[in-house]
């Protein structure tokens, strides 16, 4: 498997996609090429920068009144 | 009480157990849409609009996917339709193939990964990488936010945009290197 391949399996790999034996074959490429491993671990980085991006929030108050508000003019339909 | 057995209690018209139903996933609902969206007015939005059309839809759910599997298609279409609307500038289709294909990408590869600048509390990248992600076409931008960031599977992913699973597989790993490249720009400049 040449750097090109390993380049488009990344993603699988991550996601624990890829068949045993293509994985054992990726994951020695990963460690010998420095390379491939360098684009590994940015992607890597890339997804767990993003988990920080957006903090979980509280719906506000006055946008669940209106949300059951209009549910419920729903039921008298 | 669980899951199928308030819905089975709302398709009868119990509106209690629709209500307990909507309290179990409303901030999820809500914090959907803020990823969708990047603001609380259409998170709002999205909110009743899920839920309006989940409440007149219900006799129609079957129960084959979980409840918040179902909500979570009826708010990403929703979204759909908003986010083709945006005037936001998108990546083109065609620059996002070029880089999985490849032809754009890794040779001259900027080693960044050990770059003391690479933190998540670093604001201005999560900006970079926020900006990046809005300016993905619709499905990808959906694609990526279900599957990264709301952490849904793909074959999930696959069900609630009626897509193939390798579809949804090309279009996260596109995403990814798209939004890897856009950092790779910014630590080039650092670097510099």
């Amino acid at each position: 498997m040449d750097c090109r391949e390993i380049m488009k399996y990344i993603s699988d790999y991550i996601d624990k996609e890829l068949e045993d034996a293509l994985r054992e074959v990726f994951e020695e490429h990963i460690r010998i090429c420095r390379r491939c491993r360098m684009n590994l671990n940015s992607v890597k980085k890339t997804l767990l920068i993003s988990k920080f991006i957006y903090k979980e929030e509280k719906i506000p108050k006055k946008v669940e009144r209106v949300l059951y508000y209009r549910i419920r003019m729903k039921y008298k339909k | 009480m669980n899951e199928i057995e308030l819905v089975e209690k709302a398709k009868s018209g119990d509106t209690k157990a629709f209500e307990e139903l909507m309290r179990r996933t409303q901030d999820k609902i809500y914090n959907l849409g803020i990823k969708f969206f990047g603001n609380k007015e259409d998170a709002a939005d999205l909110l009743q609009e899920t839920y309006i059309k989940a409440y007149e839809s219900l006799p129609n759910f079957e129960g084959k996917s979980s409840f918040s599997t179902w909500l979570y298609r009826i708010a990403t279409n929703f979204a759909l339709m908003k986010l083709r609307k945006e005037k936001i500038k998108k990546v083109s289709i065609e620059e996002l193939k070029n880089l999985s294909n490849g032809l754009k990408n890794s040779i001259d590869f900027y080693d960044w990964s050990e770059n003391p600048y690479l933190h998540y509390k670093n604001e201005e990248l999560k900006e970079i990488l926020n900006e990046a992600i809005n300016s993905l076409p619709p499905k990808y931008k959906t694609i990526f936010i279900l599957h990264d960031i709301e952490g849904l599977s793909i074959q999930e992913v696959a069900k609630i945009l009626s897509l193939s699973i390798p579809t949804i597989k090309t279009r996260i790993h596109r995403s990814r290197l798209y939004l890897r490249e856009k950092l790779s720009e910014y630590f080039k400049k650092k670097g510099n």
